[in-house]
């Protein structure tokens, strides 16, 4: 253990931060950690570099903040610090790169990237936390204390075989900090930490930043909402839009000299004001009554604009209920929107804000309840007429594109070669010159949101609905989308958006619905909202980061010793999954690999603790022997054997043995049949002709001979599947196997996305529903291909980048031996005899039928 | 406070080094594969009751082809040896883990099927990924797959004629949806930018 690695680490439980408002001091920073100069870089694929004469150095004790405009390079140049370019990305450098030589260490840089879904890369809190440490070889004893550690380091209260991929956005980022915290980092790179997450856990985030930064973390930041790291981060880095450094110095002084600079390039929101109201909060610490300074002039004229009119409401709920199986997201609600409103449905990340927003488009049925839209229930309105009154405007733009060309996809058809020109000058209007001909998935971010904002409102509706429309956006293309909003609301239409930006529900909105813990907590104008900080709270809205952390830990998230240690219990010793261990989210989600459905581990399951690499073996050998299996007797001996395996030791018993097997009984009745129908026989036997089938007694035997040993293959599959635990399988790949860890993890990592698929699948069919390009089902696998390709190939980019930046690179990429491991996986002598054993047991019952 | 001495150490254009596989294009083939399972899964569960069941083998053949997509797409996307074997073999795993009626069975389906379309690439000494590569890949994942009818699907229990039957549709089914369809996704997925970072991106760069 380096020294360098324990010092600030350890520190930080005994010491509080100090107190709110005060700048750290600047006398802990220290000589240089990096330095870079004169660095260009260029991607193989763009004509222009990302990075133009850059220089730029942290200090130890630093924490440096990078703003700049979308796509100015600010992720480059951290990936680049990291050393992911050009090992990880390709990308061609020069210049000069210097790292102290403590960053050379394996996992002496961590870092945290924006996605919460593309940056864990196993199943369970405790071996996704070992995974960067197995990289760097760190023996298991060592483990399991550090990650005992890192997740009280990152305030994350959950037991080591807890599940994650039930977790919030924000419990996610807190388990990627934990990961990064167990590799006691020199250096963290937090590439925008809480892009995805509500403000309270937003605010969680920097308040754990924060305080390891008080405890002596060299870090580097990138940030959109860097409003609350002002106070306590030393220095700012600007870069303009062409990968240039425009200034660098002390972050407040900067920030605030550069001000207009920052709101002219798209940094700043000019809704935002921000000045006043950092300089009101470090001052005077006045959080009763901020709105009152925020909303200016302008604003309340749009307001007063929006007066009620007598008209039926555009939306009416009423005891509105929606439920996934039997777990409702949200019950009885009664919620009326007028028309003519500009309604922000804000609430925290899981409410149900988009499922809502689903319901008002008559997207989804609701499970119990009333719709109507302006005053006509959802389910008596045509189609068509209801397409032309409401329209939805899906979080993801990717979701309802359904061309292949920007100029396509601007006219809902297929224009062929010649583009008309205005087209050409449309796109242009909406900040799109010259994309007619791409691909609109080519597109970046910000032209994918305009390019779906504008195909929205190219015909005109009633009601529009927007899912989170400025997420992901930078300052100016969220400026120009809300002005876009903004008019269509002048002009009379009824506008509703889902958000999590407070600035901005308090700047555009007349009517704010907080939806949070299944209900309706409040509903009225922004300004009344902002006298409710009890409602704010419950939602996660307050984005004051004191405040709301501290609150938090007073009542909320409460990390009192005695509650660590129980739910820690479950991370020493020898993590074996048992029955009893009340672990709640273990049983939810834990059966088979990909399904989530309840498990009960009420039968013996003596399988599991056989090593799961020669379960492969005996189940690879017994598919063989059974391919031998000639007659009935033999094909029920291959049959049988694995289904008494599977009921009485692999843990799921002989009711779901049968329930499982049971499912595939028409498929085999079908199966037998074919045979049946269509077998060769020999001459004289008796062949029944029947249509165009020849159905025959030795065919059917035949079907029936080859089913059961069919469906002995599908019961030993059941037994594996059932009685090994596919992180243990994928590292006794590695250790038993010598399988080059890259593609055992690799397609571990990709194994994950399962789930997500079927999400991107119905959110696909919503959209196309939407645009009224409604596809078949038997379709739906040809026309989705694109879109959840294209999702799915960026995705799986992402993942790599930040398994690599964990350690899963050079030797511990190639060499099962190079690194160490979480679940050991030794080969006993009783592993070696089952893997010998059940192919054995299955020939012997071959050999003894034979005759029969 | 370390003790290290600065040493400077400047970093000159590098690139990518070698034949070996990326850890993105891993996870890539791991996740292409995933899709891919999904839907094997469901055309298993649809083509029994409408073709297997309904018609001679030897018309069978003809929906076979969807069995080994992954084989063809991964390859045509990453461009590397054995690149078509893991995704015939990923593809199937999950089809297996997801409820595959043929159980164990999907799992050596992927290995003979992917490692057919790998013998197909093979020929071209991974280097060509033209149209007709591809369907030739395609066709021979074809032999594999009816290598495995035969074997354990009860092929041998077919008049000849059936079992050649099943091989000639097999074998073009497999050109045309695990050899054809594969590269027109791959090149709409190129035309989208999204593949820009893998060898088919790069290849298309080399050749404008």
């Amino acid at each position: 253990m380096t020294q360098s690695g324990t010092g600030p680490v350890a520190a930080t439980a005994s010491r509080r931060p100090a107190s709110d408002g005060s700048t750290h001091a600047a006398s802990t920073v220290g000589h240089p950690l990096l330095r870079l100069h004169g660095v260009h870089l260029a991607y193989e694929w763009a004509d222009q570099p990302v990075l133009k004469d850059v220089d730029f150095e942290v200090r130890d004790g630093e924490a440096v903040l990078l703003l700049g405009p979308s796509g100015c390079g600010k992720s480059t140049l951290a990936m680049l610090c990291a050393g992911l370019i050009p090992d990880a990305v390709a990308a061609t450098v020069t210049g000069e790169v210097w790292r102290h030589p403590d960053l050379q260490r394996p996992g002496a840089i961590g870092y945290i990237f924006q996605d919460p879904e593309a940056q864990l890369c196993m199943l369970r809190v405790g071996e996704e936390i070992a995974f960067g440490l197995e990289n760097a070889a760190r023996p298991r004893a060592d483990m399991v204390s550090r990650i005992e550690h890192a997740l009280r380091e990152a305030g994350l209260c959950v037991a080591p075989l807890a599940r994650h991929a039930s977790f919030s956005g924000g419990m996610k980022q807190k388990l990627a900090l934990a990961c990064a915290l167990a590799m006691h980092p020199r250096l963290l790179m937090a590439d925008e930490p809480t892009a995805n997450l509500d403000p309270q856990a937003t605010a969680q985030v920097f308040r754990q930043l924060r305080r390891l930064h008080a405890a002596g973390q060299t870090m580097v930041i990138i940030e959109h909402k860097f409003e609350p790291l002002l106070p306590w981060v030393e220095r700012v880095v600007l870069f303009d839009a062409d990968g240039r450094v425009v200034a660098s110095g002390p972050c407040r002084e900067t920030v605030e000299k550069y001000a207009d600079w920052l709101a002219e390039v798209g940094v700043l929101p000019a809704w935002k004001h921000w000045h006043a109201r950092t300089a009101a909060r470090t001052a005077g610490q006045d959080r009763s009554a901020p709105a009152s300074q925020a909303v200016d002039a302008g604003d309340r004229k749009l307001r007063d604009a929006s007066s009620p009119v007598p008209m039926p409401a555009a939306v009416e709920l009423d005891e509105a209920t929606l439920a996934y199986g039997d777990q409702p997201v949200w019950q009885g609600l009664n919620l009326t929107i007028p028309r003519g409103s500009f309604t922000a449905i804000v609430g925290p990340n899981g409410a149900g804000k988009s499922t809502l927003l689903l319901v008002m488009a008559g997207l989804r049925p609701l499970t119990a309840g009333r719709v109507a839209l302006f005053g006509r229930p959802v389910r008596d309105w045509p189609a068509r007429a209801l397409r032309e009154k409401v329209v939805l405007c899906f979080q993801n733009p990717e979701h309802q594109f359904v061309f292949e060309r920007v100029a396509d996809e601007w006219a809902g058809r297929l224009l062929g070669d010649s583009i008309p020109a205005e087209v050409h000058q449309a796109l242009a209007d909406h900040g799109l010159a010259g994309t007619a001909e791409q691909s609109p998935f080519a597109l970046s971010q910000g032209q994918k949101r305009r390019l779906s904002v504008a195909v929205i409102t190219r015909e005109e509706h009633d009601l529009y609905l927007f899912d989170e429309p400025t997420f992901g956006q930078d300052a100016r293309t969220q400026e120009a989308l809300m002005e876009r909003l903004a008019t269509l609301h002048r002009a009379g239409k009824t506008v509703v958006i889902s958000t999590h930006d407070m600035d901005l529900v308090r700047r555009f909105a007349t009517q704010v619905v907080v939806l949070a813990d299944g209900g309706i907590l409040f509903e009225g104008t922004p300004e009344a909202l902002w006298t409710r900080p009890d409602v704010m709270q419950q939602a996660h809205l307050l984005d004051d980061t004191a405040w709301a952390a501290d609150v938090a830990e007073a009542g909320v998230n409460p990390p009192s010793g005695r509650e660590y240690s129980r739910t820690l219990a479950g991370g020493d010793g020898n993590h074996e999954p048992q029955a009893g261990h009340g672990a709640v989210r273990e049983e939810v989600s834990s059966d088979g690999w990909l399904r989530a459905t309840p498990v009960r581990r009420r039968w013996p399951a003596p399988l599991r603790r056989i090593n799961p690499a020669m379960q492969l073996v005996a189940t690879l050998l017994a598919v063989g022997v059974a391919m031998f299996a000639r007659n009935l007797a033999q094909s029920a001996a291959t049959l049988l054997v694995p289904v008494l395996l599977a009921a009485l030791a692999s843990g799921i018993g002989p009711i779901r043995t049968i329930r499982r097997l049971a499912a595939f009984l028409i498929f085999y009745i079908l199966y037998v049949w074919s045979f049946a129908a269509f077998s060769a026989v020999p001459p004289g036997t008796k062949v029944y002709h029947v249509l165009w089938f020849r159905l025959s007694w030795l065919g059917l035997y035949n079907g029936l001979v080859l089913a059961g040993r069919m469906l002995g293959g599908v019961a030993l599959g059941l037994v594996l599947v059932s009685s090994v635990d596919i992180s243990r399988f994928i590292e006794a790949l590695c250790q038993n196997f010598r399988c080059p860890p890259k593609f055992a993890y690799g397609v571990l990592a990709g194994l994950r996305f399962v789930p997500l698929f079927r999400e991107e699948w119905t959110k696909l069919r919503q959209a196309r529903a939407m645009r009224g390009k409604a596809v078949a089902w038997w379709a739906q696998p040809v026309v989705y291909a694109l879109p959840l390709l294209a999702q799915a190939i960026r995705m799986s980019e992402r993942v790599a980048v930040a398994m690599e930046a964990r350690g899963l690179i050079g030797r511990a990429a190639e060499q099962a031996t190079a690194r160490t491991y979480y679940w050991p996986a030794p080969v006993r002598p009783w592993d070696v005899a089952y893997a010998i054993g059940l192919p054995l047991v299955l020939a012997t019952l071959l050999v003894v039928l034979r005759g029969v | 406070m370390p003790s290290g001495q600065p040493a400077g150490a400047s970093v000159t254009a590098r690139r990518e080094r070698g034949v070996m596989w990326k850890l993105r294009e891993i996870i890539v083939a791991a996740i292409l594969s995933v899709v891919c399972g999904v839907i094997y899964l469901g055309w298993d569960n649809l083509t029994m009751p409408l073709f297997s069941s309904t018609v001679s083998p030897a018309v069978q053949g003809l929906v076979n082809g969807v069995w080994w997509i992954a084989a063809g797409l991964v390859a045509y996307i990453v461009r590397r040896p054995f690149a078509a074997f893991l995704g015939g073999l990923v593809s199937a795993v999950v089809e297996f883990l997801l409820g595959s009626p043929y159980g164990t069975g999907a799992i050596i389906s992927g290995l003979v099927q992917g490692g057919g379309a790998e013998v197909g690439l093979l020929l071209g000494g991974w280097r060509r990924w033209s149209l007709p590569w591809m369907m030739l890949s395609g066709a021979v994942g074809g032999i594999g797959n009816t290598l495995q009818w035969y074997f354990q699907y009860g092929g041998d229990k077919y008049s000849a004629g059936i079992v050649v039957g099943y091989l000639v549709t097999t074998c073009m089914s497999g050109a045309v949806i695990a050899g054809l369809i594969p590269k027109l996704i791959g090149d709409a997925l190129r035309r989208a930018g999204v593949v820009r970072n893998f060898e088919i991106g790069r290849q298309a760069r080399e050749r404008s």
